[in-house]
C-alpha cells in the first residue's frame, strides 16, 4: 500500500479533474480532520454550484434504479451527475454492506457519473457532516448535479435532507396503506412524489397522495407533483427532470434556494462549533475522568442526571467566572 | 487515519452467476468492521476498475468460479495500473479453482492472495486485517 499521498499534488491532481484524485480527497476528508481542513480550504474558491438533490423511500422502492436512470439522462443533456449513496453501518461491527451499485449499471461507465458508496457510521465527523462535506467536493470538482440517495429515517437523514435543494420521495404501489406515507413525516418535506414500479398498478396510491396533498399545507407555493415511473425502463424519467427543473426555478424565484443554501451552512457551522469546542474543552479538563465517577454516583441513585452534568461542567464555569473578574 | 475502516469491493466478473460465496464472504467482512462495496454480477474489468477507484477501496477482491480467471483477473489487474491504481489496492481473488501453476502466474501478475472454495471466512478475515496491520471488529 503505498503511503499517503502528498496534499498538494493531490489538490493538484483533482483541479485537473482526475477522479482518484476526488477520490483519494473524499476518504482523507472523511477519516482525517487535520487534512480535511487543508483540503477543504485549499478547494474554497472553487464552487460550482452543484445542484442538491436528495432522494428518500423504503428500501425496495427503486431509488438506485431511479437514480440510475436519471443520471443517465442528465448526463444525456450534457451534464455531470454525482452520487453519493447512503447505506446503513451495522450498529454491531461498525461495518456496511453498500449494494447500491448492483442497480447503477450503465452509470458506473458513464463518464460523467461519479458514485461514491458511504457507510452510516463510517466517518468521524458523522454521516451529515461527511454527506456535506462530500457534496461541497463534488460542488468543487465541477458536478452539475449531485443525487444523494438515503432510506430516510433518523436524525442524519433530516440533517441529509436539509442538505438537499429538492427532495423527492420515491413509493411504490406496494405501500398500499397511504397512511405510512402520513406517518413517515415526509410528506411535508418531500418536494416531488415519485411513484415508481408504475406497471405493477399505483392509480389508488396516486388518488390518496393527491387526496393528502391538498389538504396539507403548500410550502411557499409549491405544490409537489406526483410523477409515475418504470425506472426498469426509464420511464417517467423525462418527467421527472421537468418536475426538478420546475422545483429548482420556483426556489429561485422565490429567494428559497439561497435561504435554504444559508441555513445549510449555519447547521454545519453550529454542528462543527459544539463538536470542536466539546472536543477541547473535553480534554483540557478531563472531563472523561470526572465523569466515571460521576456514573456511578447516578447509577447508585445519589446523583440526578442533570445535577451529575452540572457538577461535571462546574470545574469550566468556576475558569470562565474567573476570566470574567479578571483573573 | 488509524480508525479509517477498510473499504472492500466485493467485484464479479465477467458471466459467472454464482453469488452465495461473495455474498458469505461479503457478510463477514462486514460483521468484522469492513465496509463491502458489492458490485453485483456480470461486471466488465472495465466497471470494475472504475468502481475501485471512485470507492477508493484498498482492497478488490475478485469471485469468480466460471474457469475464466486466467483471463479476466490479469485484465483486471491491467487496467488498474494503467489507471494508476495498482499500487494502492491489494487484489485478492476467491472462488477461483485454480491449478497449482496457475497460483503462481496469478501471484505474479499481481493478484496477493487466492481463496479456494471451502476457505474458512475467518481466514480471510485475519489475513485482510493482517496486511493492514489492524485487529478485527470482535
Amino acid at each position: 500500500m503505498k503511503e499517503l499521498d502528498d496534499l498538494d499534488e493531490l489538490i493538484q491532481r483533482f483541479l485537473n479533474q482526475d477522479k482518484y484524485a476526488l477520490a483519494r480527497v473524499i476518504t482523507l476528508v472523511e477519516n482525517d480532520p487535520e487534512a480535511a481542513r487543508t483540503i477543504l480550504r485549499n478547494l474554497h474558491g472553487y464552487s460550482h454550484g452543484s445542484y442538491i438533490i436528495g432522494v428518500t423511500g423504503s428500501s425496495g422502492a427503486g431509488k438506485s434504479t431511479l437514480i440510475n436512470g436519471l443520471a443517465g439522462f442528465l448526463t444525456e443533456n450534457g451534464y455531470t451527475v454525482g452520487v453519493i449513496s447512503v447505506d446503513p453501518s451495522s450498529p454491531l461491527s461498525g461495518g456496511a454492506f453498500l449494494g447500491d451499485r448492483i442497480r447503477m449499471r450503465e452509470s458506473i461507465l458513464n463518464p460523467k457519473v461519479y458514485i461514491r458508496s458511504v457507510a452510516s457510521k463510517g466517518n468521524t465527523g458523522g454521516l451529515a457532516s461527511a454527506v456535506y462535506d462530500i457534496s461541497v467536493l463534488y460542488d468543487a470538482f465541477g458536478l452539475d448535479y449531485i443525487l444523494i440517495e438515503t432510506v430516510g429515517a433518523g436524525q442524519s437523514e433530516t440533517d441529509i435532507f436539509n442538505l438537499s435543494y429538492t427532495i423527492i420521495l420515491v413509493t411504490d404501489p406496494s405501500i398500499g396503506d397511504s397512511v405510512q406515507v402520513q406517518k413517515a413525516g415526509i410528506l411535508e418535506i418531500a418536494d416531488i412524489f415519485v411513484i415508481n414500479k408504475s406497471d405493477l398498478g399505483g392509480d389508488f396510491l396516486k388518488v390518496n397522495l393527491n387526496m393528502m396533498l391538498e389538504s396539507a399545507p403548500s410550502i411557499n407555493g409549491w405544490y409537489p407533483p406526483i410523477i409515475r415511473t418504470i425506472a426498469t425502463e426509464n420511464e417517467g424519467i423525462t418527467e421527472l427532470f421537468q418536475a426538478i427543473q420546475a422545483h429548482a426555478k420556483h426556489l429561485e424565484k422565490s429567494g428559497k434556494l439561497d435561504e435554504k443554501k444559508q441555513e445549510n451552512i449555519r447547521h454545519r457551522l453550529q454542528a462543527i462549533l459544539e463538536s470542536s469546542l466539546y472536543q477541547r474543552i473535553k480534554d483540557k479538563f478531563s472531563i472523561s475522568a470526572t465523569l466515571e465517577q460521576v456514573l456511578k454516583d447516578i447509577l447508585s441513585g445519589s446523583k440526578d442526571i442533570y445535577s451529575a452534568a452540572d457538577e461535571i461542567l462546574q470545574p469550566i464555569v468556576n475558569k470562565f467566572e474567573k476570566i470574567d473578574n479578571g483573573n | 487515519m488509524s480508525k479509517k475502516r477498510i473499504r472492500f469491493l466485493m467485484a464479479k466478473p465477467g458471466l459467472d452467476g454464482h453469488t452465495r460465496g461473495a455474498i458469505v464472504v461479503s457478510m463477514a467482512l462486514r460483521d468484522a468492521g469492513i465496509e463491502v462495496i458489492y458490485t453485483g454480477l456480470h461486471q466488465t474489468p472495465e466497471q470494475i476498475v472504475n468502481a475501485a477507484i471512485q470507492e477508493d477501496v484498498d482492497f478488490i477482491g475478485l469471485s469468480i468460479l466460471s474457469g475464466a480467471h486466467m483471463t479476466l483477473i490479469p485484465r483486471v489487474i491491467q487496467l488498474a495500473k494503467e489507471n494508476g491504481i495498482g499500487e494502492d489496492k491489494f487484489i485478492l481473488a476467491g472462488g477461483t479453482i485454480v491449478l497449482p501453476e496457475e497460483i503462481a502466474e496469478l501471484k505474479q501478475a499481481g493478484v496477493q492472495e487466492i481463496f479456494g472454495p471451502g476457505s474458512p471466512t475467518k481466514k480471510i478475515v485475519d489475513y485482510i486485517f493482517s496486511l493492514v496491520g489492524k485487529e478485527p471488529e470482535s
